[in-house]
């Protein structure tokens, strides 16, 4: 083994320039040519054409264009942003990427960063792999939260809401992951126990799913079930939620239509062409129900049992078996690459409420439930969320409902705190109705981290907002996480990260603020309750001439004993156009504050605020909010950190 | 921005380039600063203003060195101010959190307040610029060079985009003339492109995909003997080749622009002792700890003793210009322990009376052990290693996912390492024999970057 010799300043050495063989010279030209040929031409050809942006859709869009909106050279977002655009548009960099792809798949076997290829030809998408360290307990119990909300409001409508959560292939199948490599099934097992608790009925398939010894449940090459894994869900489902009809009873007849090619989509994610030599991977065993001789068709509108989810139900074997085991006509509503939400939002438009279903089982592969917490991409799916309990209108009052085990309201404010992994602290003051659209209501933290990585979490209407705390003393103020008018109580909590064994904390304050200026208030005129048809309503007339100014907040603040109500609409008319501007809240709790900014009708004359209320036909008396005061505040907006 | 990625391979360095040989020759220091701000700032511009701050207070510390030692003066308050002064911003911006964490500990074990403070975060590449205006000052205090003629020169050295974030260490006297006086020839491109390609070959093919291995292995988990030790040996090739790849895409780069940069490995897993090892990793660090500490704390002209504990401080420090973490120290003192070692017992030393191909494989073994101690989150989990290392952990399966490509990185890493001439042979031959297959690995590692997102290089964080 020779080394080489040092040169003797320590720099590095090169010969003295000389004129070289003519093979040299050659070899030199080459070297350039080809190098400088490559860089060059790959810039150009970028830059003069480049690929067009792919058309992003939902909350793909929405966290693309904040990020373009957001963008500064300070904080190098903008600089990541360019070098992500590059990425994407880069014509050399996609037209090489699959060849090249191709070339490490066929020789080693090799996935791509997306695509991990396991053992056996099986194929898993790397992000669900990956996802169990991301698991909080929060991020489950508002998911929990959110279904059983959901599920009460179907019920009040007759529905029975049965959620179907899927188990992750690299759960069931973890064994082909490769050597070692190994995803526990924690999230699955966590989030079943959690909707139970929360009162959703949960359909749990890991046992069935991972018992079965037969031809795999899921695709190999593909993140879809099979065609088995879709007749033991429709069973288990049957089973576990009493649906179940006698063998007697069955019309139909369970056929194995031999091997089936399957090609699926990961090979597609990883831009590889499925070979001749793939398809012992892909092919798998077709079985599936027929009614004399034909699969059984979709029921339309007139189907007692609708499935919604996404492109997991889009097998019309789901169809087939979930009939052949229950006895009932099903229609499939899938939506292929969105979150559940949307196919429940579209199956409701589709049917109206004379043609709603007996049951709906709503299908949610588990690793969308990272989808909940309130990063910018989910944005889209929390809105559909809102939407869907927005029209699906509340039958109760129903304040947030946060389970004793995960929170507590004894922290008292200056005590050092010790706070283990999976145990959370926090405080919630019942009663404060708020809306936060605009950012005028706001919580407020002020804590001392003394060790560890913590969380701060706002909750308000089945929203999360959160931040990550770091040693050292802060003031926060956070804006409540709500889109839409809500009045849900607000709670705040403080968690370890899922990294941290221990965090110590002193919690200075924690309260829920309202930003607003309390000085400069223009008052209301409070009218007595009217009745109008149906409903009563109560109108505010500002004492002087009013005009809506940018940030400018309208502020009611409920009595003690104002009874609560299951929804309130409130409108705010401009007397020139005649303009309005709405919002309905879910309940009104007494003694809260009811927070707004009627930010569409700026610049224009407020003439009233009316808050209208349903009558209750039982007593034929309104459950009246009883309005103690009624303000309009000019700005004083405190922004969120 | 770095070297492995499209917009400075496709864009900034291209329009460099292009640029560069246009600007007369007076411009192209300027054109340098410029350049390398902006390569700098591209992700955090405000901590350019820091660089600049030591930029403009050492152009300032040595012109008043000089004038102080014309008048008759050492000089020496302004060459203090200097070393404080860097040393300062980089004990502020590289160990302030860790010492506050340290003293906490303290605190708390004697039940007393505990201090809290902001984060600091860290500047990239401060530990090398500041190490670079520490040793103009000092060589211009010890009249090892003369002041650089210009702000805009000094500007050019101090932000040399090439090597600003992750070295060689460029000391001032090795490069004084060449900021004024530098050829520029079409061999020397060539060579800088063929040491560029060699340094991206050498990160996007070997060092990233053995980082995998490396994470996966020292991601926690218990780990039985074998695993470990290819857990040790991955990130052993890893940091090897992420590193002297840095460098010898540094080492081109600065061919390209005419400068000629110190070598900075010399193929170290070819020692055959700790001391020799030290003698070719990371060859401008250990030379300036050698010049601007041991050496002025006596180095070995003060006794045996004195020279052993001057040795071990100088590892220490050493160790702990790495990172802000007790590994980094424990590792620093590990290697000092080695070195002393090896000097007490000299020639007596079990391994030195070996087969040389044994020195060697025995001095690996002590790197990859030393390594451990390096990658380990904490101190503890550096002891789970090696204990697991060395069959103390109870687990016996194989936990690594091991495919075929981290084989196939893992042979060429072998191949380079043991059976290839160094960068500094290839750019002395550059034989088409090195040449056309260096070409073709160049063609993969593009491809490979395209198909990768960018993977940061180790040393930024030191």
């Amino acid at each position: 083994m020779k080394t080489t010799p040092e040169a003797q300043d320590g720099l590095i050495s090169i010969p003295d320039s000389r004129p070289g063989s003519m093979g040299y010279r050659l070899l030199v030209a080459f070297v350039l040519l080809t190098s400088i040929g490559l860089v060059l031409g790959t810039a150009i050809i970028d830059v003069v054409n480049p690929l067009p942006k792919p058309k992003l859709m939902g909350a793909e869009k929405v966290e693309r264009e904040l990020q373009e909106k957001e963008a500064k050279w300070s904080d190098g977002s903008l600089a990541r942003l360019i070098e992500d655009n590059y990425r994407i548009t880069s014509r050399m960099r996609n037209g090489l990427a699959g060849p090249y792809a191709t070339f490490l798949f066929r020789n080693l076997r090799e996935g791509t960063k997306r695509v991990y290829v396991g053992t056996d030809g099986w194929m898993f998408m790397r992000s669900r792999v990956h996802m169990d360290p991301e698991i909080s307990q929060l991020k489950i119990v508002g998911s929990s939260m959110m279904h059983a909300a959901i599920s009460r409001r179907f019920a009040t409508l007759g529905i029975r809401h049965i959620l179907l959560p899927l188990p992750r292939k690299s759960s069931i199948f973890n064994r082909h992951l490769g050597i070692g490599l190994t995803s526990v099934p924690e999230l699955d097992t966590q989030l079943i126990a959690a909707m139970e608790a929360a009162g959703v009925e949960a359909i749990d398939l890991y046992p069935s799913w991972s018992a079965w010894q037969g031809e795999a449940v899921y695709l190999r090459t593909d993140s879809h079930w099979s065609t088995n894994g879709v007749r033991i869900a429709a069973e288990q489902l049957a089973t576990q939620s009493g649906l179940m009809i006698a063998d007697a009873e069955r019309v139909g007849e369970v056929v194995h239509g031999g091997r089936l090619p399957q090609p699926g989509g990961l090979f597609r994610i990883m831009n590889v062409e499925a070979g001749p030599g793939d398809e012992k991977y892909y092919e798998t065993d077709s079985v599936q129900v027929l009614v004399g001789g034909r699969i059984p068709q979709d029921a339309g509108k007139e189907a007692s049992l609708v499935v919604c989810g996404s492109s997991f139900s889009l097998f019309s074997e789901l169809r087939g078996f979930l009939g052949y085991y229950t006895g009932k006509a099903v229609t499939l509503y899938p939506s292929p690459g969105a979150h559940p939400m949307k196919s429940i939002l579209r199956m409701l438009d589709d049917r109206g409420e004379a043609g709603l279903p007996e049951i709906l089982v709503e299908e949610l592969p588990i690793h969308l439930i990272l989808m909940w917490p309130p990063v910018r991409s989910t944005l889209g799916v929390r809105s559909d969320a809102c939407k869907l309990l927005t029209m699906l209108k509340p039958p109760v009052t129903s304040t947030l409902d946060i389970s004793s085990e995960a929170w507590t309201d004894k922290v008292s404010d200056g005590v050092k705190l010790t706070v283990k992994r999976g145990r959370y602290i926090g405080k919630v003051k019942p009663g404060f109705l708020a809306r936060a659209g605009t950012g005028c209501a706001e919580v407020q933290l002020d804590v001392e981290v003394l060790e560890g990585d913590m969380q701060f979490k706002v909750v308000a209407g089945g929203r999360h907002l959160a931040t990550q705390l770091s040693p050292g003393r802060q003031v926060l103020t956070l804006p409540i996480p709500s889109l839409e008018a809500t009045s849900d109580q607000v709670g705040m909590a403080l968690s370890c990260l899922p990294s941290t064994v221990t965090s110590s904390v002193i919690v200075h304050s924690m309260e829920l603020v309202s930003a607003i200026d309390l000085s400069g208030a223009h008052p209301f005129e409070i009218s007595t309750i009217q009745r109008a048809e149906e409903h009563f309503f109560v109108e505010l007339t500002p004492k002087a001439p009013l005009r809506m100014k940018r940030h400018g907040t309208i502020l009611l603040g409920l009595d003690q004993h104002s009874q609560e109500m299951g929804e309130v609409e409130l409108t705010v008319t401009a007397s020139g156009s005649g303009l309005s501007q709405g919002y309905q809240f879910t309940s009104v709790a007494p003694g809260g504050k009811i927070v707004f900014s009627p930010n569409l009708l700026i610049g224009e004359l407020i003439k009233s605020v009316r808050i209208s209320w349903e009558a209750r036909a039982e007593a034929g008396l309104p459950g009246a909010p009883a309005i103690q005061s009624a303000s309009y505040y000019p700005l004083a907006v405190k922004r969120g950190e | 921005m770095v070297f492995a990625s499209g917009i400075f391979l496709y864009f900034f360095l291209p329009i460099f380039l292009a640029v560069y040989y246009l600007t007369p020759r007076k411009w192209k220091s300027l054109l340098i600063a410029v350049a390398s701000y902006i390569f700098y700032g591209w992700w955090r511009p405000d901590f350019v203003l820091l660089m600049w701050f030591s930029t403009v207070l050492d152009y300032n510390c040595g012109k008043r060195i000089v004038v102080g030692q014309k008048l008759g003066g050492t000089g020496k308050p302004w060459v203090a101010l200097s070393v404080i002064a860097n040393l300062g911003l980089l004990a502020y911006f590289k160990y302030f959190n860790f010492g506050i964490d340290s003293l906490n500990a303290i605190l708390v074990g004697f039940n007393g307040p505990v201090l809290s403070f902001a984060q600091v975060m860290l500047p990239v590449g401060i530990s090398f610029y500041t190490f670079q205006t520490i040793s103009y000052s000092v060589d211009i205090y010890k009249r090892r060079a003369e002041p650089v003629g210009n702000l805009t020169d000094f500007m050019c050295y101090v932000a040399l985009f090439p090597q600003l974030v992750a070295g060689p260490i460029v000391r001032y006297n090795t490069i004084a003339e060449q900021l004024s006086e530098r050829t520029h020839t079409v061999d020397k491109f060539y060579r800088g492109v063929l040491a560029f390609q060699a340094g991206l070959v050498k990160k996007l093919l070997v060092a990233d995909i053995l980082g995998e291995v490396a994470d996966a292995a020292f991601a926690g988990g218990g780990l039985g003997f074998v695993d470990s030790w290819i857990g040790a040996l991955a990130y052993t090739f890893q940091i090897y080749f992420d590193f002297s790849g840095y460098s010898d895409m540094a080492i081109g780069l600065g061919l390209m622009m005419g400068f000629r940069f110190p070598i900075n490995f010399d193929q170290p897993y070819r020692s055959i002792s700790i001391t020799d090892f030290w003698r070719r990793w990371h060859v401008s660090l250990s030379a300036f700890l050698r010049d601007y500490l041991y050496v002025p704390l006596g180095g070995n002209r003060k006794g045996g003793v004195r020279t052993y504990v001057n040795l071990s401080l100088t590892m220490l420090i050493g160790g702990l210009w790495h990172g802000a973490n007790w590994t980094f120290i424990a590792w620093g003192a590990y290697q000092g322990f080695w070195l002393v070692f090896e000097r007490l017992t000299g020639k007596k030393a079990l391994y030195s009376s070996t087969p040389r191909i044994v020195q060697v494989a025995i001095t690996f073994a002590l790197v990859i052990c030393g390594w451990i101690l390096f990658r380990a989150e904490t101190l503890g989990h550096a002891g789970q290693y090696l204990s697991q290392m060395f069959g103390f952990s109870g687990h016996d399966v194989t936990g690594l996912a091991l495919r075929p490509i981290h084989g196939a990185a893992a042979l060429a890493a072998a191949i380079v390492t043991w059976g290839l001439p160094t960068t500094q042979g290839l750019l002395l031959r550059a034989r088409a024999v090195w040449v056309l297959p260096l070409q073709a690995a160049f063609w993969l590692a593009l491809l490979h970057l395209h198909f990768v997102s960018h993977v940061p290089f180790l040393y930024f964080q030191f």
